[in-house]
């Protein structure tokens, strides 16, 4: 089933590298829910998220000519994806939320007044500290969080070794672990 | 949250790094077997790979909005895509022109060095009798050399003078052939550096990055 899918994709691409539209759209489709995903987690703003996700794919069919198979058609889209989200990000300051260490702290600092909603909280604070995470170790945690991607696929995705997909990750995670430690304590001192 | 109670763990150092990556199933097997052996001896790294667990699973569970579905997305995409995908261009004749023109200058400049170096030689030759007879038409100035004459007496004046002075300086920079040579092919490299330079970056935006990436 796999293959078969891999030769209708095949199939779809050699189309729309020729300029058919039809196959190209029916490739965004089977890509949109992804990418959309991914460039979500890493703006944490849904309207720039599904701006973003619009230009990803314009740049794609832009550059789909030049597309050489020499990794997987999904990597390449997602590292379009990325790119494009980025530069969205930095091209508008004012919601750019990298190194956002004021908003850590901020979310470090309010939990909920209700206890029924602490896991709720948990879940969006959660969120707050994924987006404080620097660039590099919050593009990593999103393609293996919400891409599932594997560590080969992040590396080929972001042309970086295992090895630092890998000690990326880990910071990520330790930093979002100390992150919500430090919230339980606040919230278990509030509710004692 | 880790029990407070638990020590940390003595293998902190090499598994606690490997701990993500056993959740993720991207260890070797070697590795898997190894890491899998520590945590049934180790409570601290239990809890922790515990924590990391629960941290990857309230990370999926995070809800997300509603965006457009796919097949009204695809709609908007039709409309917003440009007429025709970019093509890989060939690249612009013109670009060859430049690449040639250091060639055309060094091969010029070599053959006019050869030509004066071989000339002297000669007139070296003759002079020291190597030749014998064989160049004695090259003795007097013929009727042929009447011109160059012309030329001699036209830079007889003060201006003339300073030009000979020019010329005769820049001599000294081409006496040395092998000199002159490496440096006219160190101009040459320098020249065709800027231009592999200017090269690349008109590839790096038109023809190879397209191929993978922004």
């Amino acid at each position: 089933v796999l293959e078969q899918i891999s030769e209708v994709e095949d199939h779809l691409i050699l189309r729309a590298k020729q300029g058919d539209r039809n196959a190209f759209g029916e490739l965004a489709c089977r890509y949109y829910d992804q990418v959309i995903k991914v460039v979500y987690r890493l703006c944490g703003d849904a309207q720039i998220a599904q701006d973003a996700t619009q230009e990803t794919f314009i740049r794609v069919w832009a550059k789909l000519p030049g597309f050489q198979p020499r990794a997987p058609f999904r990597n390449w889209v997602f590292r379009i994806a990325i790119n494009t989200a980025l530069d969205i990000l930095r091209q508008k300051p004012d919601e750019s939320i990298e190194n956002n260490e004021e908003m850590l702290v901020m979310a470090e600092k309010s939990p909920g007044p209700e206890a029924a909603y602490i896991q709720k909280e948990q879940v969006d604070f959660l969120q707050g500290a994924v987006r404080a995470l620097p660039e590099a170790a919050r593009t990593v945690l999103v393609l293996r969080e919400y891409g599932e991607l594997s560590y080969t696929e992040i590396a080929s995705v972001l042309e970086i070794p295992v090895g630092t997909v890998m000690s990326r990750l880990n910071y990520a995670r330790t930093r979002l672990r100390e992150v919500l430690q430090n919230y339980r304590l606040e919230t278990e001192r509030e509710y004692a | 949250m880790p029990d407070p109670i638990l020590t940390p763990c003595a293998a902190r150092g090499k598994v606690h790094d490997k701990l993500g990556a056993y959740l993720d199933g991207e260890l070797s097997q070697h590795a898997q077997s190894e890491v899998r052996a520590h945590l049934e001896t180790c409570p601290a790294c239990q809890a922790e790979l515990e924590e990391l667990r629960q941290l990857s699973h309230m990370l999926r569970a995070a809800p997300q909005p509603d965006f457009t579905p796919a097949l009204d997305f695809k709609a908007q995409l039709m409309l917003q895509l440009p007429r025709q995908a970019e093509t890989p261009q060939a690249r612009p004749t013109g670009l060859l022109l430049p690449w040639m023109v250091p060639a055309l200058i060094l091969t010029g400049w070599i053959f006019v060095q050869m030509t004066f170096s071989l000339s002297a030689l000669v007139s070296f030759a003759n002079q020291a009798g190597v030749l014998g007879d064989t160049m004695a038409w090259a003795n007097s100035a013929p009727q042929q050399m009447q011109w160059f004459t012309m030329i001699q007496s036209a830079f007889s004046g003060a201006e003339g003078q300073a030009g000979l002075k020019l010329l005769n300086d820049a001599n000294l920079f081409t006496q040395n052939l092998l000199l002159s040579l490496l440096w006219q092919v160190g101009v040459a490299v320098l020249y065709w550096g800027a231009m592999a330079l200017v090269w690349r970056k008109s590839a790096g935006t038109r023809l190879s990055l397209p191929s993978w990436g922004r």
